[in-house]
């Protein structure tokens, strides 16, 4: 799915170099999951 | 002249190229009101071939619902060669969504099969009260109510329209029809209407038979 | 408590075996009343309630208590603040209290090209302002309308989700985690291009609306993904448009990115409930077709017939209609049970659902008296 609005981690990731060092196994899980929330969200509102 | 039959066929083949093709070149011939309400008529006669073949299962619904459309798109082309003259009506109908729901699909089927079929159509749209079905009869004094719904509640809703008809005093002056996804038999007797139908074609036939 | 705990997991157990192809213990009952009949059964006012979730606790709580079954019934509800907050013109509550869905178009016949290119965005920049009048504005107002709908959809559903546990707990009823997803071509249908709309499109455009399927297939998929494919729960798929085609449009435009879809889920590993509305018994040989297991919850049909073509693949579910418990007597809706029973309960693969939900009380409270006789009827004598 190629979207400006739905960011894979891997994108997201390459966009953040300040994420460099950071602990990335918590965080990258956190961003993925608000994406995913917005995703079902939006999708929600037209089913 | 153009060709009526080949007419008649296409609208009941829903070639919808073919149809437009033909009307825009009537148009073009710049013919008289007179053959213009032939032409209507023939697109009409095309529209009962659809019912037919909706009928046989060979049509489904959304063949109807573009049917609709096909045949409001033939009278908007024929509009500027039929003149101010009127066409015969064959009766009144008065539709609507009853009050509580807010599902217009089937009513609007039902529309413009019964529209295509002669009838003039009063539409009031969806979640009508029972007090705007009663002003609405008194005020255009149609010979049929139709009335549409699809969640289990609207039978209440109904029933609640055919009293206060009664209550108006206008109900013996019409018949009452019934239809969508909730009505049968027993809902029909305890509604007090007159007849049901979850068949849009059906419904148009059994409106037929009364005026 | 413990006795409550080893019900539920008895319970949970039964779903269990269902879905993977086992015959349970016994027949799953699942009340076909929803949240929205308890409302209004313990006399609450429905519009009140959807607005303030809280007072829905007591009545969830009686209605478990005194309509005993296997899962929690909550239905699928529409809880109206966010759509409030949004403008909504797709769902809108109606007179009696009830959230319905209007016919709309958010997407014109002309623009099937841009949407086929990118239909997430297309959604996002052009459909929503269209169906939400409130997200027609400029970014920072829209920004911020979508956060407070964003927010009172999570919290309302917070609220719920804590009654419905709380109770869960107290009557050890099952919760099966449900993601709702539609068949590509009922997605086209329902908010973007409507009945009429898409109706015609099959005939003036037939291969932009093939194009539009498979563009928006892998969100369909995507949206039908449980956060874990092994926990119970199903995605749930409510099948609008295949009856009203003909079977020449169903082939070449619904069933194959439905089946697609339907296939993709169960190789994750998920287990799909269809919704099979209205008159599907010209398709009952493409329903084969799905993958094992597939869950259908039929609303018409002739179930000897479906249990026959389908009853050794598939999970066989619905049929019972609800419109008998407004018209018949207590023994006609148990000899309508028992009916159903001794036709779909020999596949091994039945569970009791209603051919519709029943969300509206009668005046007289027939309905409540037959559904009590018909659930404990089916609960004592559901064996297969």
């Amino acid at each position: 799915m190629k979207s400006k609005y739905y960011t894979t981690w891997e994108e997201y990731r390459e966009k953040h170099p300040e994420l460099e060092g950071k602990p990335e196994k918590v965080i990258a899980p956190k961003i993925e999951k608000y994406e995913d929330v917005m995703f079902n969200f939006i999708l929600g509102l037209v089913l | 002249m153009l060709d009526l039959q080949a007419l008649t066929q296409a609208v009941g083949d829903l070639d919808e190229e073919v149809v437009v093709s033909m009307l825009e070149e009537f148009v073009a011939s710049d013919p008289s009101g007179d053959e213009a309400y032939k032409v209507v008529g023939a697109c009409q006669q095309g529209m009962a071939i659809v019912g037919d073949l909706f009928e046989k299962n060979e049509y489904f619904v959304g063949d109807l619902i573009f049917a609709g459309e096909l045949l409001t798109q033939a009278i908007d082309i024929l509009k500027p060669v039929l003149g101010g003259e009127e066409s015969q009506k064959v009766g009144k109908v008065v539709i609507g969504t009853v009050e509580g729901d807010l599902h217009d699909i089937g009513k609007n089927i039902f529309g413009s099969m019964i529209e295509a079929a002669g009838f003039e159509v009063y539409d009031l749209g969806i979640d009508v009260t029972a007090a705007a079905f009663v002003d609405k009869v008194k005020e255009v004094k149609p010979q049929i109510v139709g009335m549409s719904g699809v969640l289990t509640l609207a039978l209440d809703a109904m029933k609640a329209t055919v009293d206060a008809l009664n209550e108006a005093g206008v109900r013996d002056g019409v018949r009452v029809i019934i239809g969508g996804n909730p009505v049968n038999e027993d809902a029909c007797k305890h509604i007090g209407a007159d007849a049901f139908t979850t068949n849009a074609a059906e419904g148009v036939k059994i409106c037929q038979g009364w005026v | 408590m413990t006795d409550i705990k080893e019900l539920q997991n008895e319970r949970e157990q039964l779903f269990r075996d269902l879905f993977s192809g086992k015959a349970p213990k016994r027949v799953p009952v699942t009340n076909p009343a929803t949240l929205e009949f308890a409302i209004q059964y313990y006399g609450e006012d429905l519009a009140e309630a959807q607005w303030d979730i809280a007072r829905c606790e007591p009545v969830f709580d009686k209605f478990c208590q005194e309509f005993p079954t296997d899962t929690s019934p909550v239905g699928s509800l529409r809880l109206p603040a966010f759509y409030q907050i949004l403008g909504s013109k797709a769902i809108v509550m109606g007179s009696g209290g009830f959230m319905q869905h209007p016919e709309v178009m958010g997407l014109m016949p002309e623009e099937y090209d841009e949407f086929i290119a990118a239909p997430y965005d297309f959604i996002i920049d052009t459909v929503l302002p269209r169906l939400y009048t409130e997200l027609d504005a400029e970014p920072s107002k829209k920004a911020m309308v979508l956060a407070k709908a964003v927010k009172a959809f999570s919290d309302d559903w917070a609220t719920l989700g804590a009654i419905r546990d709380r109770t869960n707990a107290k009557y050890g009823m099952v919760a099966p985690v449900v993601s709702l997803t539609e068949a590509p071509f009922d997605f086209m249908a329902d908010f973007l291009r409507s009945f009429k709309g898409i109706s015609s499109d099959i005939r003036r455009y037939p291969e932009k609306v093939v194009a539009a399927c498979e563009a928006v297939l892998p969100l369909m998929i995507k949206k039908g993904k449980l956060p874990n494919p092994n926990i119970l729960g199903f995605s749930f798929i409510p099948l609008h448009m295949a009856p009203y085609m003909r079977e020449k449009d169903f082939a070449k435009f619904y069933w194959p990115t439905f089946k697609t879809l339907v296939e993709e889920l169960a190789v994750m590993g998920q287990k799909v409930q269809l919704f099979v509305e209205h008159d599907w018994m010209r398709y009952l040989d493409y329903l084969y077709e799905l993958p094992e297991n597939t869950i259908m919850r039929f609303e018409y049909g002739d179930p000897k017939v479906v249990a026959d073509k389908l009853g050794k693949k598939h999970v066989l579910s619905g049929f019972y209609p609800v419109t008998l418990l407004q018209t018949g007597d207590k023994a006609q809706c148990i000899d309508k049970a028992k009916e159903l029973l001794d036709i779909l309960a020999p596949t091994g693969r039945y569970w009791f659902q209603a051919d519709k939900s029943i969300i509206s009380t009668d005046s007289d409270g027939k309905v409540a008296d037959n559904l009590r006789a018909v659930l404990e009827y089916v609960y004592t004598n559901g064996t297969y």
